[in-house]
């Protein structure tokens, strides 16, 4: 009986053992098996945002997002580097020969292939940009201008359009979205390009090894037309939606790259990661119904200032966005974008007074009611509540809906047209205002196709603006317009937050690209480790 | 035993009807839908018009049903309208790792909830108070809470598991199994306990009646008394408990893939419903229902086993 005892207790020692063996020698197990050659860089970083429609960029393009997809494996005609000057890639040459802005030249290299071994000239070029401006996609009103795409010979282009284009040569970037050439065995086969890649870029997609919505591995390309400036053998976006969870990713090293967040900064920090915080785009009220189809209040201008001058800019930014990661602002533009207008500091500052008597001014002095919406999805509910307490102060009594599921059914109540203010995240550069100030341009931007003449010549004025500075100058008008007219209630800038890890070599955002890629043209800022 | 198996999975027909028509009706109230989704907020309404003409999402929910029901027949689910991928491929490709997330935490599961109920009930004193405790304590703590916990203890700090991520067995069983770990043990905590508690009330239970009496007086050793008779009578309440536990888990994998980034079934019902891609949404509707479906089956079956009565009701 002792003996059997005893027999089993070894038993179960043994193989309790064994487990835990088993399981520790897991754990300690390496990660350089990951099915890549040992010593080659393979890095990864973090995709958080809504789920992408396919790989295809004439579909993703334009997107701040996009740009982590489309850049490993598309080559664009142009490139934004970090500190915002545009060089060539596909190009190089370009410009308005004529000086007009209608009349738009490129000269391509003639050295770059697709990854299928196909020449990247002028026809590929040509057919890739009609694919884009006739396929009728998120992407397609950015070349609906494109008139005529004329071939000047193999490596030349001359492209006619229609009216001038908003900044024609950031659009044809990587962060300006538009400028993605593809193959064109892919144009002539869309579905493949929904889960593949047909570009000339650095890297491939391969399928087999990522999973849609997860994983996407991209590998090294082996007819990329500049070698040296690829430093990563493999690529991989690895979609982490749990904040925390990106944070233990990038802190054990599976990840090197993270957007971050005000609230786990600290954490990020703690941990010796490299906290980047840059550019970044406004995000406010936007008070929508300017007619007073819905709110009648909203129809003057004097109200809509007054809800500017109520909002203690100050104390919601420090609520919302602790530790520096945001800046109060009253305009529409970030510091260090064209436009940007440092006399509109301090236009709507903290002032009640002010408020009450404009309110009561125009005949509304005992306040008045309205409905703002809000985005979960997006985070911009407590903002709004904040906004909404100081409202009330004045008068305003601000009934906060909340949307709960999903930033599409967001867009779908705010272009509904039954509610008169709606928070929005305003966009990076001035050039792609056009959905929020343009009477037919938009869909829940500006639902009530808010119009004001003075606005629509600086911006028609500011496109056909050879000269950036000319042009800049032309943006912070159209800024200060708007800020006049009180279109929206700016509370703050958001910045763009990135967790890096510290050995990570050739990350780089400033605050005129606060967009990263993880590949750069001239192979500076290619990321390696 | 083969008629009580086909009755029990005629059964499971009515109920995947019923199930989808239910799924397919709730997703058409969920506002938003992946035409705006793709097209984003700046769309005109014209565009976005052409888009839901193009999706069929203007066709009437009972002729979408329909379609929806015929292609299902033909083992066609249709494509995902966000980023046109077949259903089935996506669901295929996400099935083993949430898998291999549930059915390694039932196993884990059973075979320690059951080991420590056993010993809990044969030993009692501090053993069996201390499982009560237990119990409480791993019924009340959130999975979610107790995966990020066991992210910051052992991943992070003593760098022991990988945070996140996946392998496939088929790549390698280590990196697998080290990657299962963690997800494993935050899905199975709670369950354990439940399991243990309920073994140990039925096996005391069933030590107290008079036939275990009389198996000890005729010298029966404790061994067999245990194993051979009193767990097979006790198993049947520990069973249903695991049963639904098992479903539970199926539940629970939806948060702990969130942790642990695990590319299953969870985190694709997320996605899918928050964006309104209806079809991937009935696709899981029809994967999830059929796991469940499965395990009660199984859990018929052990039914029977145990007790052949059942088997002619």
């Amino acid at each position: 009986m002792n003996h059997s005892k005893s027999r089993r207790r070894r038993v179960g020692a043994a193989v309790a053992m064994a487990v835990a063996m088993a399981l520790v020698g897991a754990g300690c197990s390496s990660d350089a098996g990951d099915g890549v050659e040992a010593g080659a860089v393979n890095l990864a970083y973090q995709f958080v945002g809504p789920p992408l429609a396919g790989l295809n960029p004439a579909k993703t393009g334009g997107t701040n997002s996009s740009a982590m997809f489309n850049v490993p494996a598309y080559s664009s005609l142009l490139f934004q580097r970090p500190d915002g000057s545009i060089v060539g890639d596909l190009a190089t040459e370009w410009g308005y020969p004529e000086g007009d802005n209608l009349t738009f030249n490129v000269t391509l290299r003639d050295d770059a292939e697709f990854a299928d071994g196909g020449a990247v000239d002028a026809a590929a070029v040509k057919k890739s940009l009609e694919y884009v401006r006739d396929g009728g996609f998120y992407l397609s009103p950015r070349f609906a201008n494109f008139e005529d795409i004329q071939i000047v010979d193999d490596y030349e282009l001359s492209i006619k359009l229609s009216a001038p284009v908003a900044a024609l040569p950031f659009a044809l970037t990587p962060a300006g979205g538009a400028g993605f050439i593809i193959s064109p065995e892919g144009v002539d086969n869309p579905d493949m390009l929904d889960n593949a890649t047909a570009g000339s870029g650095p890297y491939v997609y391969n399928p087999e090894r990522s999973i849609i919505d997860t994983t996407y591995v991209f590998e090294r390309n082996p007819n990329y037309y500049n070698p040296d400036a690829v430093k990563a053998e493999t690529l991989t976006v690895q979609v982490i939606t749990d904040p925390n969870t990106a944070v233990s990713a990038l802190q054990t090293g599976q990840v090197s790259v993270v957007s971050g967040r005000a609230t786990t900064a600290p954490a990020a920090e703690a941990a010796g990661m490299d906290v980047y915080a840059v550019g970044g785009s406004a995000h406010g009220i936007g008070i929508i119904d300017r007619e007073g189809a819905v709110v009648p209040a909203f129809a003057d201008v004097r109200v809509r200032q007054a809800i500017n001058y109520a909002i203690d800019r100050e104390a919601l930014t420090e609520a919302m966005l602790p530790g520096g990661f945001g800046t109060p602002t009253e305009q529409i533009l970030a510091e260090g974008q064209p436009g940007y207008n440092p006399d509109l500091v301090g236009r709507y500052a903290y002032n009640l007074d002010k408020a009450k008597s404009l309110l009561a001014e125009a005949g509304y002095a005992d306040g008045f009611a309205f409905d703002l919406l809000c985005s979960e999805t997006v985070g911009n509910c407590p903002a709004a509540e904040a906004a909404a307490g100081d409202l009330a102060r004045v008068g305003i009594t601000v009934t906060v809906e909340m949307v709960g599921v999903s930033t599409s059914a967001f867009d779908e109540k705010a272009a509904s047209g039954q509610y008169g203010a709606a928070m929005q995240r305003l966009r990076t550069v001035a050039s792609e205002f056009a959905p929020l100030l343009l009477p037919d341009a938009g869909g829940s931007s500006n639902p009530f196709e808010s119009e004001d003449p003075e606005i629509t010549r600086l911006w028609e004025e500011a496109l056909a603006e050879t000269d950036p500075d000319a042009q800049a100058e032309l943006w912070s008008q159209m800024s200060e317009r708007v800020a006049e007219l009180a279109w929206f209630a700016p509370l703050y800038i958001a910045k763009f937050v990135y967790f890096v890890d510290p050995d990570l070599k050739g990350f780089k955002v400033t605050n005129e690209n606060a967009i990263y890629s993880p590949f750069d043209v001239t192979g500076e800022y290619s990321w390696t480790k | 035993m083969v008629r009580f198996v086909m009755r029990r999975a005629l059964f499971a027909v009515p109920v995947m009807l019923v199930v989808t028509v239910l799924s397919f009706v709730l997703t058409a109230f969920v506002p938003g839908d992946a035409a705006r989704t793709i097209l984003g907020p700046d769309a005109t309404d014209e565009e976005y018009a052409r888009l839901r003409s193009e999706m069929r999402l203007d066709d009437p929910l009972v002729v979408r049903y329909i379609v929806w029901l015929g292609a299902l027949l033909r083992g066609d689910l249709g494509r995902s309208l966000l980023n046109n991928q077949p259903v089935v491929d996506a669901l295929n490709q996400r099935l083993p790792v949430t898998l291999s997330l549930i059915v390694v935490a039932a196993l884990v599961t059973a075979i320690i909830g059951v080991a420590f109920g056993i010993a809990s009930a044969v030993k009692g004193g501090a053993l069996g108070r201390g499982l009560d405790m237990l119990a409480s304590f791993g019924q009340a703590v959130p999975d979610y809470w107790l995966a990020l916990l066991l992210v910051i203890v052992f991943a992070v700090n003593l760098g022991l598991f990988p945070a996140t991520g996946w392998v496939p067995p088929g790549e390698s069983v280590s990196r697998w199994a080290e990657r299962l770990v963690l997800p494993v043990v935050a899905l199975a905590a709670g369950g354990i306990t439940g399991i243990a508690k309920q073994t140990r009330d039925s096996m005391l239970s069933v030590l107290a009646s008079e036939y275990i009496l009389s198996l000890r007086a005729v010298g029966v050793p404790m061994s067999s008394i245990i194993f051979r008779h009193a767990l097979r009578n006790a198993a049947m309440p520990v069973l249903t408990v695991m049963g639904m536990i098992f479903v539970g888990a199926v539940g629970g994998t939806v948060l702990i893939e969130r942790v642990f980034a695990l590319p299953g079934l969870g985190g694709l019902a997320v996605s899918s419903t928050l964006y309104g891609d209806i079809p991937v949404v009935q696709g899981l509707v029809v994967y999830f229902t059929a796991i469940v479906l499965v395990v009660n089956l199984l859990v018929d079956i052990a039914y029977g086993l145990l007790n052949p009565k059942v088997r002619v009701r």
